[in-house]
């Protein structure tokens, strides 16, 4: 089974290189093309810019279209975000969480909401692999013996996703539990991929490719010099839809429209869904971090997206400060109370514009970084092109030299 | 096997209310339940025991078109999951089965219940743009069961949907409910239903619950306080553990309700429970979904001919009591016939104890001190 898996990964690796993908380091982002971006992004402009964050990631690309079903094309996959890293599982994170548009899933958010705390990775892949993800997240959890001495014995993990039907063997079943450990195992921080990776390897963003995408946002010192990191799942948006720095680039760009044979009375092709994940290492409690989940929609907003009935876009964010004060007491134990750190809710505001910014790069970032891929009809899905890109940024004014 | 078991009322309990010719959830028209349990019980120290399992209801039972149910949701103690209840919240339906299963079974539950509706509904996921959200909650089994060693599987899961069918339930150890505790004593799946009369209209509201919650002093029947009585053998208590259970609570009618009403008859779900006693501990994961069978509407999938709109009968709000009432007593006979049906297991964690099923003649010798 190892050995067919590591064969896989080969095979993985082959397929990248035929499609011609430039390693994450030679890519340019978004801001690299001339987007201006608002705000002060940290080193990397990604979500491991929040100290201790790992990204791991496990992509599936195998077979050509058309469509058979359980045997490919194969475009999915699976990526891990540990706010923590892979260490310190029995401490959980205070989290938040925001529901946009209800048509999709992210388990957990029943603890989320009651507890305020997240305690493991949180996971996105494809709609039809949510089952799987989630409980090889338990078994990694148990070959690592995190479920006992003193944490919970049970394990309530986080697993988003959106739906890639469009140019996945959706109903094929292919991610496996091995994915799952090789997503969470290569976890690490550092530059993350971005683009066709992981879970966002075959989605669909405002009908170009889309995918993967992350960005980050440093406040001013006089705030706290906090950082924050926003990872996105990009799967959402009409064709007419999308603004880049305000630009309608969505009506500029010729290219074919996945949906225009389906007798739809809804909005041409406004369906997807986006999740998205935000983390800081500012002190927030839970009840700040709800606040900070909700202003993912509002940086979603400005990629131009109104949202279709289609859509789950449901959005986690956390915060890495605090380390401890949330580990589990043990019931036996003698109560000892704990001190929780807080940012004054009048300094704030920079956190979520921060929020804002991040998340409108990082969906940008998704599209620059996707690259063409076949659909399941064989039709190609472009890629946001570069050099049309820069040319309409140009046409409005918009482009940084 | 069920049929010959007494439940709550066969003891004599005086239960309010008129229950449907099965007291049990499938009296609710085309409602269907089944089981997969997996027993496994260990014969020597350190060997693995296996006692879980999985329950299905199909709300509109093996019906080739994919009809949603209205519904409505409600969490009394988060510390559990329910998948599925995202677009529950924002759209006030679901299309699929709902499944009950331990605690880390969730995930491979629901992917089975995900290939179970590409099946069943085969044109609907083949021909159009269609995504599969099934309902799967859980509650914890790690007394009894090697709850890590996931022996759950997705075979497992489809035999329990594909068997599922209407008429008598089973109750106690079966299912998902194979491995669970309620009280400190021996829980598991239960279910009861009652007949509601509206204006001269007659309904059905049927409850069932996976039943895995309560500390033995907080136990009551009826209102008698059996806990403070009946307090031999509570393994938890007895081991300082602290209470550790959950329990899913499944409302379905066939009375005509709007989303908006379900989510209020959701609510009553943690009304009864708390007649049987409990405070709702902070490792509980209490969560309760309701549905309606009726006005079954088909929301066709993207790339389908799409109706411009719909039409919906609902019950008048100043009619809603007729509902609650029979809800509650529902909730709280099922967890009694859960308790009144469940068998003796032996634990793992602690090792080398029993979990035992409630005395059928020592509860009865309790309710008769207090005239009930």
């Amino acid at each position: 089974m190892r050995d067919k898996f590591v064969a896989g990964l080969a095979l993985v690796f082959a397929g990248l290189l035929i499609q011609g993908h430039a390693s994450a380091a030679e890519k340019p982002r978004a801001r690299d093309l001339g987007v201006p971006f608002d705000g002060t992004p940290g080193p990397l402009n990604a979500i491991t810019d929040v100290p201790g964050v790992a990204v791991g990631f496990t992509t599936l690309i195998s077979g050509e279209p058309p469509l058979k079903e359980g045997v490919g094309p194969i475009r999915t996959g699976v990526t891990a975000i540990l706010p923590r890293g892979k260490s310190s599982y029995g401490d959980p994170v205070f989290a938040g969480w925001f529901r946009l548009n209800g048509n999709g899933e992210m388990t957990g958010t029943t603890w989320v909401e009651e507890g305020g705390l997240l305690s493991g990775p949180v996971m996105i892949t494809n709609t039809h692999s949510v089952g799987v993800v989630r409980d090889a997240v338990i078994g990694w959890l148990r070959d690592r013996d995190l479920l006992k001495d003193g944490n919970y014995p049970w394990a309530l993990p986080v697993v988003a996703e959106t739906w890639d039907g469009a140019l996945n063997d959706l109903n094929g079943f292919h991610v496996k539990p091995e994915h799952v450990y090789a997503a969470l195992d290569s976890a690490k921080s550092g530059p993350v991929q971005e683009g066709s990776v992981g879970g966002g390897t075959g989605m669909v963003c405002y009908q170009f490719k889309g995918g993967t995408g992350t960005s980050s946002r440093v406040v001013e010192a006089k705030f706290g010099g906090y950082t924050v990191g926003v990872m996105v799942q990009c799967n959402c948006g009409g064709y007419d839809e999308l603004r880049v720095a305000g630009v309608p680039v969505g009506r500029e760009i010729k290219r074919i429209n996945l949906w225009s044979s389906l007798k739809s009375p809804t909005r041409e092709a406004a369906m997807g869904s986006i999740i998205i994940v935000v983390a800081t290492n500012a002190p927030l409690l839970p009840t700040q971090l709800n606040r900070m989940a909700r202003r993912a929609a509002i940086g979603l907003a400005r990629t131009g997206t109104t949202v279709s009935d289609g859509d789950g876009d449901i959005f986690v964010a956390f915060s890495t400060a605090n380390g401890g004060v949330a580990k589990d007491a043990g019931y036996d134990s003698p109560m000892k109370l704990r001190n929780a750190q807080m940012v004054p809710n009048d300094y704030v505001d920079p956190l979520f514009a921060a929020t804002v910014q991040a998340t409108e790069e990082a969906i940008i970032n998704a599209m620059v970084a996707a690259g063409d891929m076949k659909t399941l009809d064989g039709r190609t899905l472009i890629g946001l092109p570069h050099d049309q890109l820069r040319a309409l940024l140009k046409k409005y004014g918009r482009l940084n030299p | 096997m069920s049929s010959v078991k007494p439940r709550a009322r066969d003891l004599g309990l005086p239960l309010p209310g008129i229950p449907g010719p099965n007291n049990a959830i499938t009296d609710v028209p085309g409602v269907e339940v089944g089981f997969e349990t997996l027993t496994e019980f260990a014969t020597s120290a350190g060997q693995t025991q296996i006692c879980t399992g999985v329950t299905a209801i199909l709300p509109r039972g093996h019906t080739a078109q994919p009809l949603s149910v209205w519904a409505g949701q409600f969490d009394l103690n988060g510390n559990g999951e329910m998948t599925g209840t995202h677009w529950i919240r924002d759209a006030g339906y679901f299309l699929g089965p709902i499944c009950l299963t331990n605690t880390h079974s969730v995930g491979t539950v629901h992917q089975a219940a995900v290939r179970f509706m590409i099946e069943t509904y085969s044109e609907y996921f083949g021909r159009y743009h269609a995504w599969a959200m099934p309902v799967v909650a859980e509650t914890y089994d790690g007394l009894v069961n090697d709850i890590c060693g996931l022996h759950v599987t997705e075979q497992h899961a489809l035999a329990a949907l594909r068997g599922a069918r209407g008429g008598p339930v089973a109750e106690g150890n079966v299912g998902g409910g194979a491995g669970m505790a309620t009280y400190e004593f021996k829980g598991g799946t239960g279910t009861s239903s009652r007949r509601i009369e509206v204006n001269g209209r007659t309904y059905t509201v049927g409850v069932l619950v996976q039943s895995n919650f309560g500390k033995r002093a907080e136990f009551s029947v009826l209102g008698v306080p059996v806990g403070r009585h009946m307090t031999e053998n509570a393994v938890l208590t007895g081991n300082g553990l602290p209470e550790q259970g959950s329990i899913v609570v499944i409302i379905g009618t066939d009375a005509p309700l709007t989303p908006m009403q379900l989510q209020r008859l959701a609510k009553r779900g943690a009304l009864g429970i708390g007649r049987t006693g409990t405070s709702g501990g902070h490792y509980s994961g209490d969560l309760m979904l309701a549905f309606s069978v009726a006005n079954p509407v088909y929301f066709p999938a993207i790339g389908d001919e799409q109706p411009h709109t719909y039409h919906a009968e609902w019950l008048n709000d100043a009619h809603l009591d007729a509902v609650y009432g029979p809800s509650v007593q529902a909730i709280e006979e099922a967890i009694l016939n859960a308790l009144v049906a469940a068998e003796s297991v032996p634990t793992i964690k602690p090792p080398g104890e029993t979990l035992h099923a409630i005395d059928h003649a020592a509860l009865v010798a309790v309710m008769r001190r207090y005239g009930r």
